[in-house]
C-alpha cells in the first residue's frame, strides 16, 4: 500500500507530508494519520508566518510609536487586520523586540558568510572587534528608540529569550573568529564577549560622534583589555600547574626515599 | 499543499475513503489525480521558501544532535585519560598506567579537534567526571592488579557502549550518509584500546536480575560501568 502511494504521489508530483527533523525516529500514534499531521503542521507554519508578517509590519511604525503594542496595532491596520490581533502576542512588545533582534542576528550570520574574506587575515583581537561592530551597525537604524527596547528586554518575562539570543550571538562571533576552545574557557570567552558587546551597545546609545567613531574606539579598548585579561588568566593557570607538578615530583621523591630508607625484612 | 488546503471536503474524503476500502492518504491521492493540472498549480516561490526553511531546520537539528554526542564523548575521553593519570600518580613506575594515560590523552585530543567543527560546547559535568575518574584511578592504584584491571575494563566498556549508541542514533536519525566523516571518526575511536585486558566483564541485564549471585569483581565492574555511563549520558544534556 505504501509503495503504491509513493509511486502515485511521484507521478502526480503531490508532496508527501514533511516530517520535521526533530520528529525523526518518533512513531506516529495510531490515531494520527498523515493527513492530520499535515494539517497540524500547516496550521503551525501558517501561524508562525502570520506572526512574522505582523511583526514586520509593526517594525515600520517603531520610529514614531516606539517599541510598544501601539506599533503592532498600527502594523495590523496596514495589513487590514483588526488591531485586537496585537493581543495574540504573549509578551507584547517583548515579542516585537525579540523578532527584530532575531532578524538582525540572522542578517549578521549571512553577513559573516558573505564578508568572510574581510576578516580572515586579521589578528584575533581585530577580528572580534570587527564582528561586534558589524552586529552593532545593524541596530543603528533604531538607535534613538533602542533604550526603550533594552528596557523591554530587561523585563523578567523577556530576560530569558534575550539572554538566549545574546548567548547564540556571541557563540556565532567566536565560531566565526575561529575559536577552538573545548574546556571551561569556552564559557569564559563567551561571557567576556557578551560583556563587551553589551557595554559597547550601551556606549553607542549616547554616542553622537560622526559615524559612531567613539563607539568603535571604545570597543577596541574593551577588546584589548579582555584579551589581556585572558592572557593573564592563562599565565596564572600555567604557573599553578607548574607548581602542582613540582609538588607532585617532590612527594614522589620523598616517598621513594622513605621506602628505600626502611631496612629490608628477611623471612 | 495548496491542494490539501483548498479541498474543503477533507472530512467527507475520510468517509468516502472508508466506503472504498482505502486508507485516507491513498484515497486522497487518487482523488487528487482526478483534478485537472491547471486547478492544482503549486505556489512555487512559497514552497521553495518552505523547503529551504525545512532544510535549515533539519540541518540545525542534525548539528544539535552531533554536537550533543561529541559533548558526551569529550567527557568520556577526558574521564578515561584521568583514570590512568590517577593510577600513574601513585604508581609512577608502572608502565601500563603510563601507556594508557598517554593513549587516553591522545584520544582526548582527537575528540577535541572534532568538537569545534560541530560547534560543541563542553559539558558542565566534565570537571566532576574528570575529578571522579582521577579519584577512582588513585584509589585503584592501591588495589590488587585484577581489581585495577576490572575498573579499567569497566570504564572501557562504558565508553564503547556509548560510541555504539551514538552510531545507532545517527543511523536512526537518517544522518548516516550526511555525517559519514563523523561516523567514521566515532567508529575509529570506539575501536581503540583504552585499558588492559580484564577477565571480569561487567554484569549485563540478565545477571543483574540476581544481584546476590554476583562476585565482588562483577559488582565493582557493574558499579563503575553503569555509574560512568549515567554520568556520560547526563553530560550529553548538561
Amino acid at each position: 500500500m505504501r509503495r503504491y502511494c509513493k509511486t502515485l504521489v511521484e507521478s502526480t508530483a503531490i508532496p508527501l507530508p514533511r516530517i520535521k527533523a526533530g520528529d525523526r525516529g518518533k512513531r506516529l500514534p495510531p490515531s494520527v494519520s498523515c493527513e492530520e499531521l499535515l494539517t497540524e503542521w500547516e496550521e503551525d507554519e501558517e501561524q508562525t508566518r502570520a506572526r512574522e508578517v505582523l511583526l514586520d509590519a509593526a517594525l515600520k511604525h517603531v520610529m514614531e510609536k516606539g517599541w510598544s503594542l501601539d506599533a503592532v496595532r498600527a502594523g495590523a491596520r496596514d495589513l487590514d487586520l483588526s488591531p485586537a490581533i496585537a493581543a495574540s502576542l504573549k509578551r507584547g512588545a517583548g515579542d516585537l523586540v525579540e523578532h527584530f533582534v532575531q532578524q538582525c542576528n540572522d542578517q549578521f550570520s549571512v553577513q559573516i558568510e558573505e564578508r568572510r574574506g574581510e576578516f580572515e587575515n586579521l589578528r584575533l583581537r581585530e577580528r572580534i572587534a570587527l564582528l561586534v561592530r558589524w552586529r552593532l551597525e545593524l541596530t543603528a537604524p533604531f538607535i534613538d528608540s533602542w533604550p526603550q527596547a533594552m528596557a523591554v528586554q530587561a523585563l523578567p518575562a523577556n530576560m530569558g529569550p534575550a539572554t538566549r539570543q545574546l548567548a547564540l550571538l556571541v557563540d556565532d562571533m567566536w565560531h566565526a573568529a575561529g575559536d577552538t576552545a573545548t574546556e571551561y574557557n569556552w564559557y569564559t570567552k563567551r561571557a567576556l564577549l557578551a560583556g563587551v558587546y553589551t557595554a559597547s551597545e550601551l556606549y553607542m546609545l549616547t554616542d553622537y560622534s560622526p559615524g559612531l567613531a567613539d563607539t568603535w574606539e571604545a570597543l577596541d579598548r574593551r577588546v584589548r583589555d579582555v584579551m589581556r585579561l585572558g592572557r593573564m588568566a592563562g599565565q596564572v593557570s600555567q604557573a599553578a600547574s607548574q607548581s602542582a607538578d613540582g609538588l607532585r615530583a617532590f612527594a614522589s621523591w620523598l616517598y621513594t626515599r622513605t621506602a628505600s630508607s626502611q631496612p629490608p625484612q628477611y623471612q | 499543499m495548496a491542494l490539501w488546503r483548498s479541498s474543503k471536503g477533507l472530512q467527507s474524503l475520510s468517509s468516502t475513503a472508508r466506503r472504498s476500502n482505502l486508507c485516507r492518504h491513498c484515497f486522497a491521492v487518487e482523488y487528487a489525480t482526478a483534478i485537472p493540472p491547471e486547478a492544482a498549480q503549486p505556489d512555487t516561490a512559497r514552497e521553495a521558501e518552505e523547503d529551504s526553511k525545512i532544510d535549515r531546520e533539519a540541518a540545525e537539528a542534525a548539528q544539535k544532535l552531533v554536537s550533543s554526542m561529541l559533548r558526551a564523548n569529550l567527557t568520556a575521553e577526558a574521564a578515561s585519560a584521568r583514570l590512568f593519570a590517577g593510577q600513574s600518580s601513585l604508581r609512577p613506575r608502572a608502565e601500563d598506567a603510563r601507556y594508557f594515560k598517554e593513549k587516553g590523552e591522545a584520544l582526548w585530543e582527537q575528540v577535541k579537534l572534532l568538537a569545534p567543527q560541530h560547534r560543541t560546547r563542553p559539558s558542565l559535568l566534565a570537571p566532576a567526571a574528570r575529578a571522579a575518574a582521577f579519584g577512582l584511578g588513585a584509589a585503584s592504584a592501591c588495589l590488587p592488579g585484577n581489581l585495577r584491571a576490572t575498573i579499567g575494563g569497566a570504564m572501557q566498556d562504558a565508553i564503547v557502549e556509548q560510541y555504539n549508541d551514538h552510531l545507532r542514533e545517527l543511523r536512526q536519525a537518517g544522518l548516516a550518509e550526511e555525517m559519514a566523516d563523523v561516523r567514521a571518526s566515532l567508529r575509529d575511536l570506539r575501536d581503540e584500546e583504552r585499558a588492559p585486558e580484564s577477565t571480569v566483564q561487567a554484569p549485563d541485564l540478565m545477571k543483574l536480575q540476581d544481584v546476590k549471585s554476583l562476585t565482588f569483581e562483577e559488582g565493582l565492574a557493574g558499579a563503575v560501568k553503569y555509574g560512568f555511563k549515567a554520568l556520560f549520558s547526563a553530560s550529553q544534556r548538561i
